[in-house]
């Protein structure tokens, strides 16, 4: 039956009704006691002694295109219930059997089985806010929304008939209906419990530390909430997070700013919103003070991608990437039903996110609400569980430009995962052509941050760019920086590589190079000089530069004083980089002083030496042994082959005016190590020099010897 | 195999070295004075030596410069200094080379591989071959067209595999390279590559005396299957560049090729 409240003396009566009910009852007022423990009592027998709120098939959504539709849609029957042409503004809201929908300013509803229209009512430039309802009986709340000066409806209606209307100078949430009680959040921290029949405030509640903008209902339990969820029990007259029976929830931060549940009072988003493609779906369960997720999951649906995520929003269970954009989530017991923009409806394992029930809408909605409550669909998940890492990366590969906030938080979500294979994925990501900068660098970031040695880092840096080939440069100076991180020595013959590869991009220079001098020895001493050298006199870059003076830090922290000739020659050379050059002056004098304290070192443990000699003499047979090795021990040492080390640099090819000669000798007086700059005389000079006899020292200590041969 | 330089390169280099090298012949500069030239931190300075090495040319003349290069010089000079070694082509610069097939700029690669393949330094066979994976397309395509003008080949199939990839000018180096059981090879690539590309090969392997004249007429009896408008263009030109002179079986074959072509 339609009720046509739109003639002009239905609306002299709904006035009249509003004006009586609204002002007799006391709803809202701002005397009214809140949180009182007895109220509270009451209102809680009269939901536990109240059934459990029945589930529904029937969803109801909006297509979009040039002729729009409002339609119903039975989900166990697989059957379309009814369409009709729409204009509504927004969502339609499904009130028990009534579907109200926002018009051209016009509230109307429809029968939800058939689609008749049921009533319309001027909205009065209030938007529809949100409504419940339990079979006959409604309700539904239109609103300002939020600010000074705000007011609200709170319209009851029964079948096809309105059974009252309050106002209310606040701005009103979504309301609940459950047990002949109607919960309507409002002022951001009341809900006001009223009678269903009498419209008359029998409770309230106050929250003082938290937004409650939405009452739903949910089984047996009444929920309140908007950030986190309350669940209505005696607890909640306490008023805080903390003592009721309360869930916390984090959220992930993205474009839009989905939210566990919308903000209730601001005006809501319209039916063909990309909000209803990015938002969260989650059912609440539970028992007495304790409020779960149904599987503690909580779901983010973001266009295509479906992330199933713990309520911390740190853990990811599974990612599901449809083909076509999201419109419409619903929790089940055994999964996420979730219906696409070409109409196609799909239960996701709540396990392992596989696709099992399969439906058809037959039309293509932009939002549809999928019904109520469990369903119980029968679904057999099919296809095969792929690993975690690769969801994670395919989600972060997708290419769909709109994904890109979820597609650096899966880059996130991989590299939190405790899986060494995970590396190889970011090095994926991370080397992948034409990846928007922020997946990019999420991933490039991730990946230098891996602590845990493995073979993927050492594979990755192994890859050089071969046009032949196909293959591309890898992420080298992220890899450089695991590698570092991990004390993965085996890399440092690989990073020396990618240092001559003209292929390594220039901005990955420093971290190959900081990444060699923590890594390294001797062995990538000439490689760094070779760098240096031929590049100190390019034209600079920022990252050359650094690459460059970093290449000194190395040199000075690797080969110490041995290093001295070829930073004095970049320091002099008038065509170098300045700021190179000024590092291997500041490299030299720091070098210099070093090497004067350990001189004066030496002199005083000499003239020791001496002393300790001189009485030991007197005394006993002494320790011939010198304490430590002087420059004297050196010159006598080498003196039977001065010649032929005087030959060597003579025959030089380089001509040098000297060569300095580096000797490393054990406690034992054994040379154990050459090395000679120019490095051109070593293979000369080596045999010579190893082949003298050295003292042992007493200490039995390893020497760093260092002697220049002069023409 | 003589080397083809850039002749534009070659007049710009001579140019400008002529005066200065008749300067310091008359001087009659020295490798010790080019050495002390050389490592002066004054630019004028180090620009005369490199200069002064073009002008002597010889091996002791070019080791110096080796030594700088290895020290260190700005774009300018370093670009100078392989020209002139270029001009050179000495072998003893054959290491330095080597070294700069692998330097930061493509400029300067492409310059080593052109001045590698004029020294016909040892190793240069195997450094072109890799520079053929070069990221700088222009790096690539020297090191193909020197790789055929070092005759080297042992790179041929790397240069099927480059002619693939779209280095063109591999197919010059195929086509002075290529044995005659390579040329059923090439000839498949018709169709797949721009005929142009392939008509440098073509034109090698017909020119080449070492290539039997039964492969020639192979080669033109494969063309003429093909029957395009192009093919019959280009052995067209082929017969008029040959001299009046020549009544070969491949001259036959060519021309008879141009009248079954109908298009």
């Amino acid at each position: 039956m339609r009720n046509q409240i739109c003639h002009s003396w239905a609306l002299a009566l709904l006035t009249f009704l509003v004006a009586a009910c609204g002002g007799a009852s006391g709803a809202f007022s701002p005397t009214f006691p809140d949180s009182r423990e007895a109220d509270i009592e009451h209102v809680l027998a009269r939901v536990e002694a109240a059934p459990a709120r029945p589930t529904s098939s029937i969803s109801v959504g909006v297509t979009e295109g040039a002729s729009p539709q409002l339609f119903a849609y039975d989900l166990r029957a697989a059957r379309m219930l009814w369409s009709i042409p729409t204009h509504t503004a927004v969502t339609p809201v499904v009130a028990g059997d009534t579907v109200i929908t926002d018009e051209n300013r016009q509230i109307t509803g429809h029968d939800l089985r058939t689609g008749h229209e049921t009533f319309t009512l001027d909205s009065e430039a209030l938007h529809l806010v949100g409504g419940d309802g339990e079979g006959r009986l409604g309700v539904f709340v239109l609103s300002t929304g939020g600010g000074v000066i705000a007011s609200s409806k709170i319209i009851m209606i029964d079948g096809d008939s309105i059974r009252w209307t309050r106002t209310a100078e606040h701005a009103c949430g979504v309301p609940a209906i459950h047990a002949g009680l109607v919960f309507v959040p409002w002022g951001n921290q009341n809900i006001s419990v009223l009678d269903a029949d009498s419209a008359d405030e029998t409770a309230r509640i106050r929250i003082r530390d938290d937004v409650v903008g939405h009452a739903f209902v949910e089984g047996t339990h009444v929920y309140v909430g908007q950030a986190g969820l309350f669940r209505l029990t005696p607890s909640i007259a306490h008023g805080t997070k903390a003592e009721a029976a309360y869930l916390a929830v984090h959220t992930p931060d993205l474009p839009g700013r989905p939210a566990f549940l919308p903000d209730a009072y601001v005006p809501p988003a319209n039916a063909s919103s990309a909000a209803h493609s990015v938002r969260f779906a989650w059912r609440p369960t539970g028992t007495g003070e304790e409020v779960h997720l149904v599987d503690d999951s909580l779901y983010l649906v973001f266009y295509r991608t479906v992330v199933a995520l713990d309520p911390s929003a740190e853990n990811v269970r599974w990612v599901h990437q449809s083909t076509e954009d999201i419109v419409g989530a619903s929790v089940q017991s055994n999964g996420l039903l979730v219906a696409d923009h070409t109409g196609v409806l799909t239960l996701l394992d709540h396990a392992d996110g596989r696709p099992g029930w399969h439906g058809n809408l037959g039309v293509a909605p932009s939002s549809i609400e999928l019904g109520t409550g469990d369903l119980a669909l029968q679904s057999s998940p099919v296809g095969e569980v792929r690993p975690l890492r690769d969801q994670l990366t395919s989600a972060a590969e997708d290419t769909d430009s709109r994904l890109v906030p979820v597609r650096v938080l899966a880059v996130h979500w991989l590299a939190a995962l405790e899986d060494d294979a995970v590396t190889e994925n970011l090095v994926s990501i991370c080397s992948a052509p034409r990846v928007p900068p922020s997946v990019h660098n999420a991933a490039c970031v991730a990946l230098s941050e891996r602590t845990r040695s493995d073979d993927h880092v050492i594979a990755a840096l192994e890859r050089h760019a071969s046009f032949l080939q196909g293959t591309t440069v890898p992420p080298v100076g992220a890899l450089a920086q695991a590698a570092t991180r991990m004390q993965e020595r085996r890399a440092i013959p690989l990073l020396i590589a990618q240092l001559r590869d003209p292929q390594t991009p220039v901005e990955d220079l420093p971290a190959v190079v900081n990444a060699l001098k923590v890594l390294g020895d001797r062995s990538v001493v000439d490689s760094l000089e070779d760098f240096l050298r031929l590049y100190h006199a390019e034209e600079p870059t920022d990252a050359l530069t650094s690459a460059l003076s970093l290449s000194v830090d190395a040199l000075v922290a690797l080969a110490g004083p041995v290093a001295a000739d070829t930073l004095r020659e970049i320091a002099d050379d008038a065509l170098g980089i300045g700021q190179v050059r000024s590092r291997a002056a500041a490299a030299l004098e720091g070098l210099g002083a070093v090497s004067a304290a350990a001189q004066q070192a030496d002199e005083v443990r000499q003239t020791g030496v001496q002393a300790t000699t001189d009485t030991a003499e007197a005394d006993t047979d002494a320790d011939a042994r010198p304490e430590m090795l002087t420059m004297q021990h050196v010159e006598a040492a080498l003196s039977p082959v001065m010649n032929d080390l005087q030959t060597c640099m003579r025959q030089d090819r380089t001509h040098p005016p000297s060569v300095r000669i580096v000797i490393v000798v054990d406690g034992d007086g054994v040379v154990q190590q050459v090395t000679t700059q120019p490095p051109t005389a070593q293979a000369c000079i080596t045999p010579f020099v190893s082949g003298a006899t050295f003292p042992a020292n007493r200490r039995g200590s390893r020497q760093v010897l260092t002697y220049t041969l002069r023409r | 195999m003589r080397v083809e330089l850039p002749f534009s390169l070659v007049f710009a280099v001579s140019l400008l070295l002529a005066p200065l090298g008749a300067a310091h012949a008359q001087r009659g500069v020295t490798p010790a004075q080019i050495r002390t030239l050389l490592t002066s931190s004054d630019v004028g300075e180090i620009r005369n030596g490199i200069e002064a090495v073009g002008v002597v040319g010889t091996g002791p003349a070019v080791e110096p410069l080796v030594a700088r290069i290895r020290a260190g010089l700005s774009p300018e000079l370093l670009d100078l200094a392989l020209d002139t070694l270029l001009v050179a082509s000495r072998p003893e610069a054959g290491p330095v080379l080597i070294e700069l097939t692998s330097h930061r700029r493509a400029a300067v690669r492409l310059k080593a591989v052109q001045a590698l393949v004029a020294s016909h330094a040892r190793g240069a066979e195997g450094c072109l071959t890799t520079a053929l994976n070069d990221g700088d397309p222009g790096v690539r395509s020297a090191a193909a067209l020197g790789l055929g003008q070092l005759n080297a080949r042992g790179a041929v199939e790397t240069l099927f595999l480059a002619l693939e990839r779209g280095v063109l000018e591999a197919s010059t180096a195929i086509g002075q390279l290529a044995a005659p059981a390579d040329i059923p090879r090439l000839r498949s690539y018709v169709g797949r590559l721009p005929f142009d590309a392939m008509t440098p090969a073509f034109s090698e392997i017909l020119a080449r005396r070492d290539v039997p004249e039964r492969a020639k007429l192979d080669l033109i009896a494969q063309l003429a299957e093909v029957a395009t408008a192009e093919v019959k263009t280009y052995l067209q030109e082929f017969v008029a560049s040959l001299p009046a002179t020549d009544h070969s079986a491949v001259r036959r074959a060519a021309e008879d090729a141009t009248l079954r072509i109908v298009n």
